[in-house]
């Protein structure tokens, strides 16, 4: 045994409840501004909650009533395409980085993606404006969702790499041993073991770009009147919260937080159905 | 060992019903510029069960991946020489590795069933590789586990996930993945050294059963292990040129009276 004076021994305790408290004090530190941002939006959102606003697109300027349908449908729509566009890319991508990325080829795509992945969401919308707002003479939702896509993709890729890795060689090594073709092993064995990671990894960058404003300025507009087609402007819940916070009138602020309650739900009920359906997977 | 050369490529030699069921000739096995295993010739016995042993690093599982080319999954790994899987080199050039897997199997050290599928697609993977399907896969599946001594234990949960199975069970359930197919050669790559005592005497008593209908090669680092379950037993250790078989007999024989005083110091416990 070595002796340890009580001495010591009491300054070892002092120094172990400081340190002990830090961290504590740094853990709350996280969750504050979290809880702050929840706990305002609910306050302010909450009073200007009415289902007119689930039912009800904008009326004419200044006149106070109306809702934010046109924004809700138009973010649901922007989110499937750039879904629909960005995933299979980005899910495809992810796999050739973590099955066939230890070449040269490999580490250059996957610096791509990482500069991609830092790039200011304005720049992306700038971009899309440029190839595809100007030679189509309109803005779209299809140009929106695209910038959303392109926003997704690094998140995604670099997920789905990250959570393929994750899974065992030893099982990879199990399909080999009896004889299955690297292709099928990673479409029976490797993608299912990482389902469920990647599936969150998707959420998460579906709830980052639902809250994307800039990307969709001078992409997806913006839209006045409810829209669903997708070569035509469209409305966004991030673009009316911008547009009403703006405004000069009480109407439009309240409504601006009321829309932006909602696009907290719509991020936070994405996490909660995805955790659903993958506690689903695992039993 | 060039002394015992001619009885260490067939051991057993004469005996009509130990025909070779794999054999190597002059193999050398490279990981990057480090040869793992170098210049080993050795036959493998039908319908027996062959123990590898040595110390850690004397190429003995480099020697077992390369014989159902599991040695070239990883990377930089490269491999000179031939064998002999049924008179045909698994290393020709026209022969597809996962063919050759097919024909022989592999049992690992850790239990690794395929964590997402249910006990029943887990045994169902090889036969449905091959083809099979419906009542004819549903056979193979019964079969298999029956043979690993899994089904009364699993027949009434066979659609549960693999991983809620205990340990041992997991690594039967990988056996009967393996013999699913019927493969002419079971590897086995220290198949306890990962379970209890318990599990470690059933799947000792399997790797009997198996002997019947299949050439069983098993790496060991339990020298009792080699001494109960194998009919021969091939010892193995590394110099700086990689690994090589130092001593090749039936079981009794290396164990009681080892020619090579590197293999008698390494039974009786002297080092490794």
């Amino acid at each position: 045994m070595i002796a340890i004076s009580a001495a010591d021994r009491r300054r070892r305790s002092i120094i172990d409840t400081i340190a002990t408290g830090l961290i504590v004090a740094a853990g709350i530190g996280v969750i504050v501004p979290l809880f702050a941002i929840l706990i305002f939006i609910f306050f302010k959102g909450l009073p200007a909650l009415s289902l007119d606003l689930f039912t009800q697109n904008p009326g004419p300027t200044g006149v106070p009533g109306g809702g934010v349908k046109n924004a809700i449908v138009g973010s649901l729509v922007l989110l499937l395409l750039a879904m629909a566009m960005g995933l299979p890319l980005a899910i495809a991508a992810g796999i050739y980085l973590a099955e066939y990325g230890r070449s040269r080829l490999g580490f250059a795509i996957r610096f791509v993606v990482d500069v991609l992945a830092g790039i200011p969401s304005i720049t992306i919308g700038i971009f899309v404006y440029t190839v595809i707002v100007l030679p189509m003479g309109r803005f779209s939702a299809f140009a929106g969702g695209v910038a959303l896509a392109l926003i997704m993709l690094p998140i995604v890729a670099r997920v789905t790499e990250e959570m393929l890795l994750l899974v065992p060689q030893i099982t990879r090594e199990a399909a080999y041993a009896l004889g299955v073709p690297k292709w099928r092993t990673i479409i029976t064995v490797v993608v299912p073991g990482a389902a469920s990671g990647i599936i969150t990894g998707i959420v998460l960058a579906a709830a980052r770009v639902a809250g994307e404003a800039a990307p969709l300025l001078f992409t997806a507009l913006g839209n006045n009147f409810y829209s669903r087609d997708v070569l035509r402007p469209i409305d966004a819940l991030p673009l009316r919260i911008f547009t009403y916070a703006t405004g000069p009138f009480d109407y439009q602020h309240e409504q601006a937080w009321a829309s932006a309650f909602v696009l907290v739900m719509l991020v936070l009920a994405l996490s909660v159905l995805a955790r659903a359906a993958i506690q689903r997977r695992a039993r | 060992m060039t002394s015992a050369a001619p009885r260490a490529l067939h051991p057993g030699a004469g005996q009509d019903a130990l025909a070779p069921a794999i054999v190597v000739e002059r193999l050398t096995a490279w990981y990057g510029a480090h040869s793992a295993v170098r210049d080993v010739s050795i036959a493998f016995a039908d319908r027996t069960v062959t123990a590898i042993i040595g110390p850690s690093g004397c190429g003995k599982s480099t020697l077992l991946r390369c014989l159902n080319r599991m040695h070239e999954v990883v990377k930089g790994a490269r491999v000179d020489g031939r064998v002999l899987l049924g008179g045909e080199d698994v290393y020709g050039g026209a022969v597809d590795a996962a063919v050759i897997r097919t024909r022989v199997g592999m049992v690992f050290q850790r239990p690794n069933p395929f964590p997402t599928m249910s006990i029943w697609d887990n045994v169902g993977v090889g036969p449905r590789l091959l083809g099979h399907g419906g009542h004819e896969l549903s056979d193979m599946i019964e079969s298999a586990l029956k043979r690993a001594n899994l089904w009364e234990e699993v027949s009434d949960k066979l659609h549960t996930p693999a991983i809620s199975l205990s340990g041992g069970q997991q690594q039967r359930l990988c056996i009967a993945r393996c013999i699913a197919v019927q493969p002419e050669v079971i590897l086995m790559d220290e198949p306890c050294s990962a379970l209890d005592p318990a599990s470690t005497i059933r799947i000792e008593d399997l790797m009997r059963e198996l002997a019947r209908d299949h050439a069983v090669i098993i790496v060991t680092h339990n020298m009792h292990q080699a001494a109960r379950v194998s009919d021969f037993t091939a010892f193995m250790l590394a110099d700086d040129g990689g690994g090589g078989v130092i001593e090749y007999e039936d079981t009794d024989t290396l164990f009681t009276g080892p020619k090579d005083r590197r293999t008698e110091e390494y039974v009786t416990g002297r080092f490794g």
